[in-house]
């Protein structure tokens, strides 16, 4: 019996060994350097120097930061629920009843999420330009007076919209993996109880559901905190319709790459970083998520 | 390609030795008249120096072509320099903004030409003038977008329209045409084309770049409330557009042969009015109209690259010697696809302008004209992204209803981009 | 039986307005390259061109840089597979290994995997070019496929599936009969939880070919570009979706969304293949017997 538990004890680390040195390689290393970056200065002229708060205070009394913060509230508070109903919704329609019909659509959902860059930036210029858009006839009553679709008021809508179509499609393969494997007695029971859909749903699929939906949770969370790529393409495609540093994490790419200012860049980057982690911390916590059956 | 187990331990060593590292700013290298240089420039001019490379084999020239997008070649030099990589030795920026961010720290790659260059005094006055800070000239100008008035000649006379040659003309210009023929468009003030075309020209000071750490904004003068007195009114009754103008929206308006006349830069033309409007002999190009109160019917400018040579090069002669190629050569000119800054290269690149049979008369004179007047208060700044986004979060989007208040906003925030950029900011 | 039929119907009609929502914007960009660039603007936006236009748009992309466009398309399919082979290799065992065993360190591991999964890509910047210029690698594919190769979410994949959907008792019913943990992770673990292996491979490739930032900064030299930033450059340099095209190459939108369809090809087709596989078959049964 030791025997066995010694040699539970060593294999575990073993399987694991090849990935922590990758985490530590290109995950742990760089992060940690990023963050001491951010007590490295640089000013326009003279010498780099230390500093624990200078960088600190620049970004955080940027006069771009108050409307960046506020934009990424609101785009979380629209985006992150309709998402999360988005996803369960049709992870669930689909699996439901496994159709011809069903399973196109899992395919149609997941499309919009693999055009990335330019082609994205193409897509959505047109999606969004009311004189040649296929969905102008929905656009036209949101119109402002110069014709144009994006103003401020619509902006977060807009990019949430954006954001659902080319996030939806990955989490909806990933539940419907997991949705596959519980096992057909578990529903078949609750049939046998005379258990409705939605009853099954609730008290059957949901709960075994549940680490993944802490999943899902954090990770949206990570993505709508440092959102980048939506306004990002947006701006690509409707020039001059959404500032350059609409979202925080737009902002720190601004200092990166206009201003080569890498100080500034790893220290908002540092705040974004602690903002996400508490709140990842707090999902863990509520959910249990990492523990393991019988511990 | 094996794989070592030397670079990944080499990796986990160096990663953990980089903890200590400090940078440390660079000094001029020991200069090698054999060594290559290497050219990193977009697609257009990468074929010149490709060619330059093809017949000068002696000189080692490696041509590459990048993308230099706003940023984009900035941060990879920055980064280059942080990790003492390879340099470029000649970089063109399609985008010249991009110099303010280059010139300082922590990059502080571009070379003092003034020096070097002796071919300077033929470039377009005040181009050269534009990049040089403290005396030291950093770029060697390329080619030029200096704004000049687009009109379409053939409406003019059916409309029976006077071509403005003062900003008060054209102010009554718009207001005649929202009454006579609402629907037509005076051209779009969207971003660059609003605020270096109208602002700019008129002298109004919101990057008037004096050092690598002073500028000078002077957003209550009378160079930018007379352009304010002109600007508002037509975003109110429509005459001048907020969108880009190669917004499909926009283009919509030249393909339907509503465009009467714009201020844009001389590559709007051929590349941006043209493709939409096909006919031929509908177009020609006037003079800048003039700011009431000014001398000189200055211009602003919107594009126009310039080539930079490193500091870091090993071999500055040579790379002297490829972008005085790239810029005077006259055969290199007559096939640039825009006005280049060297005055007689324009003068040869004129030719087959004067020869388009799509103008409706001969635009040189226009051009030529406005090619020596860019305004002397445009300059270079890290801010200029910020610039634009403001002006679009502000003029372009309330400029139609309060424009006073709405370039008030514009004033703060330029304001505050340009001390968060770090710099001092001048009254004058 | 009326009800059911109903149910059924409402059902397929949400499936419908789904298939919509999603599905117009992949519409649209399957005609687009059957329009000239002027067409694309004046006729209505769900019209189709004509068939001629297609190979046509495909020549144009050829003139950019010799062809270049087929040079990144197997770039980023050597890039990808090379990562793809890495990250499964590690990541599976890695996910198994959390799950299933109880060592010193292993909560750590967890949060810290989870910590790098959101560190913003700006951050890591600086760092991970520092380090891989350090050991020369810039501007070689290994400065694309070792990073990439690093793939914590699907770490976090097998992790889920393990201790979602595979019970302990079935590793401790091996262990019981003498098995070595190689023999348990092979045998038994490997055929149960395929669907998330094959998942991790598939969003794993799709991470590499659809990664911009590191190529970005890595590779400057065009001929190793990737399919997502050779087509940015692209992009860039002909000013395709706004601003002046001064490069006289005809590349406008509708040659941008051909290249478009090309580029999220080999991704869709994969889909499909792998779509079989993503689904669980029997996971229970080896321990009731």
């Amino acid at each position: 019996m030791a025997r066995r538990v010694s040699r539970r004890a060593t294999f575990g680390p073993a399987f694991i060994a090849p990935y922590v040195i990758f985490l530590l390689l290109f995950g742990l290393v760089p992060a940690a350097y990023g963050v001491y970056n951010a007590f490295i200065v640089t000013p326009v002229v003279g010498d780099t120097y230390y500093s624990l708060t200078k960088n600190f205070e620049d970004v955080l009394g940027d006069y771009r930061l108050p409307s960046a913060t506020a934009n990424v509230a609101m785009y979380l508070a629209i985006w992150l629920p309709l998402l999360l109903i988005v996803v369960f919704g049709i992870a669930l329609l689909i699996d439901s009843k496994r159709s011809r019909f069903a399973g196109f659509t899992r395919f149609i959902v997941y499309v919009p999420g693999a055009v990335t860059g330019s082609a994205a930036a193409l897509l959505w210029l047109f999606m969004f330009s009311p004189t040649v858009s296929p969905i102008s006839n929905l656009l036209k009553p949101l119109a402002g007076s110069n014709g144009l679709i994006i103003s401020n008021q619509t902006l977060p809508f807009v990019l949430a919209v954006m954001g659902i179509a080319a996030g939806a499609g990955g989490w909806v393969v990933l539940l419907l993996g997991a949705l596959s494997a519980i096992p057909k007695e578990l529903i078949d029971a609750a049939r046998v109880d005379a258990a409705s859909t939605w009853q099954i749903i609730w008290h059957v699929k949901l709960p075994l559901l549940r680490r993944y939906a802490a999943f899902i949770l954090i990770v949206s969370l990570a993505n709508g905190f440092q959102v980048f790529v939506e306004p990002q393409v947006l701006g690509a495609g409707s020039i001059g319709q959404i500032s350059s540093t609409w979202s925080v994490n737009q902002l720190v790419y601004a200092y990166a790459s206009e201003e080569a200012n890498f100080g500034r860049a790893s220290a908002l980057s540092v705040v974004l970083l602690a903002v996400t982690v508490v709140a990842a911390i707090i999902v863990i916590k509520k959910t249990n998520f990492y523990r393991v059956e019988g511990h | 390609m094996k794989i070592s187990i030397y670079p990944i331990a080499a990796l986990a060593a160096a990663s953990l030795l980089l903890a200590g590292c400090t940078p440390t700013t660079p000094s001029g290298p020991v200069q090698d008249p054999a060594a290559g240089i290497t050219v990193w420039a977009d697609s257009v001019r990468v074929v010149t120096a490709q060619n330059y490379a093809d017949a000068n084999p002696d000189a080692n020239v490696t041509a590459v072509a990048v993308d230099d997008s706003q940023g984009a070649l900035a941060s990879r030099i920055a980064l280059a320099t942080n990790a003492g990589d390879e340099l470029p030795d000649v970089v063109f920026l399609g985008q010249p903004d991009s110099i303010a961010t280059l010139i300082a720290n922590p990059v502080n790659f571009p070379l003092d030409v003034s020096a070097d260059a002796d071919f300077l005094d033929g470039f377009a006055e005040g181009t050269v003038a534009r990049c040089s800070l403290n005396g030291a000239a950093y770029c060697v100008p390329n080619d030029i977008g200096q704004t000049v008035l687009y009109y379409n000649q053939t409406l003019f006379e059916s409309f029976g329209y006077e071509v403005p040659t003062t900003f008060d003309e054209w102010l009554a210009l718009g207001e005649a045409v929202a009454v006579d023929h609402p629907g037509f468009s005076l051209g779009s003030i969207s971003g660059r084309y609003g605020l270096d075309g109208y602002y700019g020209s008129s002298g109004c000071q919101y990057n008037d770049a004096k050092s690598a750490t002073d500028v000078v904004i002077n957003l209550t003068s009378d160079a930018c409330t007379r352009v304010n007195d002109v600007v508002g009114p037509l975003l109110a009754n429509g005459t001048l557009s907020t969108l880009d103008p190669f917004d499909p929206a926009f283009t919509q308006i030249v393909t339907e042969g509503r465009l009467l006349a714009t201020i844009s830069p001389s590559w709007m033309g051929p590349y941006g009015i043209k493709p939409s409007s096909v006919e031929e002999g509908n177009w020609a190009v006037a003079p800048m109209p003039t700011w009431a109160g000014a001398s000189t019917n200055y211009a602003g400018a919107v594009g126009g690259g310039i080539w930079v040579i490193s500091a870091q090069s090993r071999n500055i002669a040579a790379a002297v010697a490829f972008v005085q190629y790239a810029t005077t050569d006259t055969e290199v000119q007559i096939g640039g696809p825009t006005y280049p800054a060297d005055v007689a290269g324009a003068e040869a690149w004129l030719a087959s302008t004067t020869a388009d049979t799509w103008y409706a008369a001969d635009p040189a004179p226009a051009l030529i004209d406005a090619a020596g007047k860019i305004s002397p208060t445009l300059g270079f700044v890290r801010y200029q992204t910020q610039l634009i986004d403001s002006f679009n979060q502000t003029v372009i989007i309330n400029g139609a209803t309060d424009i006073s208040s709405a370039f008030a906003d514009f004033a703060t925030r330029a304001v505050q981009a340009a001390e968060q950029a770090g710099y001092t900011v001048l009254e004058q | 039986m009326i009800r059911r039929t109903l149910s059924r119907a409402g059902r397929n009609m949400l499936l419908a307005g789904i298939c919509l929502f999603f599905g117009v914007p992949l519409v649209w960009l399957f005609l687009a390259p059957t329009k000239t660039d002027g067409a694309l603007r004046a006729e209505p936006p769900l019209s189709f061109g004509s068939w001629g236009n297609i190979p046509q748009a495909w020549e144009n992309l050829l003139s950019f840089n010799d062809g270049q466009i087929v040079t990144w398309l197997g770039n980023s399919l050597w890039y990808s597979t090379a990562s793809v082979l890495i990250a499964v290799l590690i990541s599976v065992p890695a996910g198994y290994g959390l799950a299933k065993f109880h060592f010193a360190g292993r909560k750590a591991v967890l949060f810290l995997t989870l910590v790098t999964m959101v560190v913003p890509a700006a951050a890591m910047i600086l760092p991970l070019y520092l380090e891989l210029s350090a050991v020369g690698l810039t501007n070689t594919p290994w400065a694309v496929i070792l990073p990439l190769g690093f793939y914590p979410f699907g770490v976090y994949l097998v992790y889920l599936f393990a201790t979602t959907s595979i019970p302990d008792s079935i590793i401790e019913a091996a262990r019981i009969d003498g098995a070595s943990e190689l023999r348990i992770f092979t045998t038994i673990f490997l055929p149960l939880s395929r669907p998330s292996t094959i998942m991790v491979a598939f969003f794993a490739f799709v991470t590499c070919w659809n990664a911009f930032f590191l190529p970005f900064i890595m590779l400057t030299d065009p001929a190793q570009a990737t399919i997502q930033t050779g087509l940015n450059l692209m992009v860039r340099n002909t000013n395709a979706l706004s601003g002046a095209n001064l490069t006289g190459l005809i590349i406008h939108e509708p040659e941008v969304a051909l290249a478009a369809l090309v580029s999220i090809s080999p991704i869709l087709v994969i889909f499909l293949f792998a779509q079989r596989y993503l689904v669980a078959g029997q996971t229970l049964g080896a321990e009731k017997g």
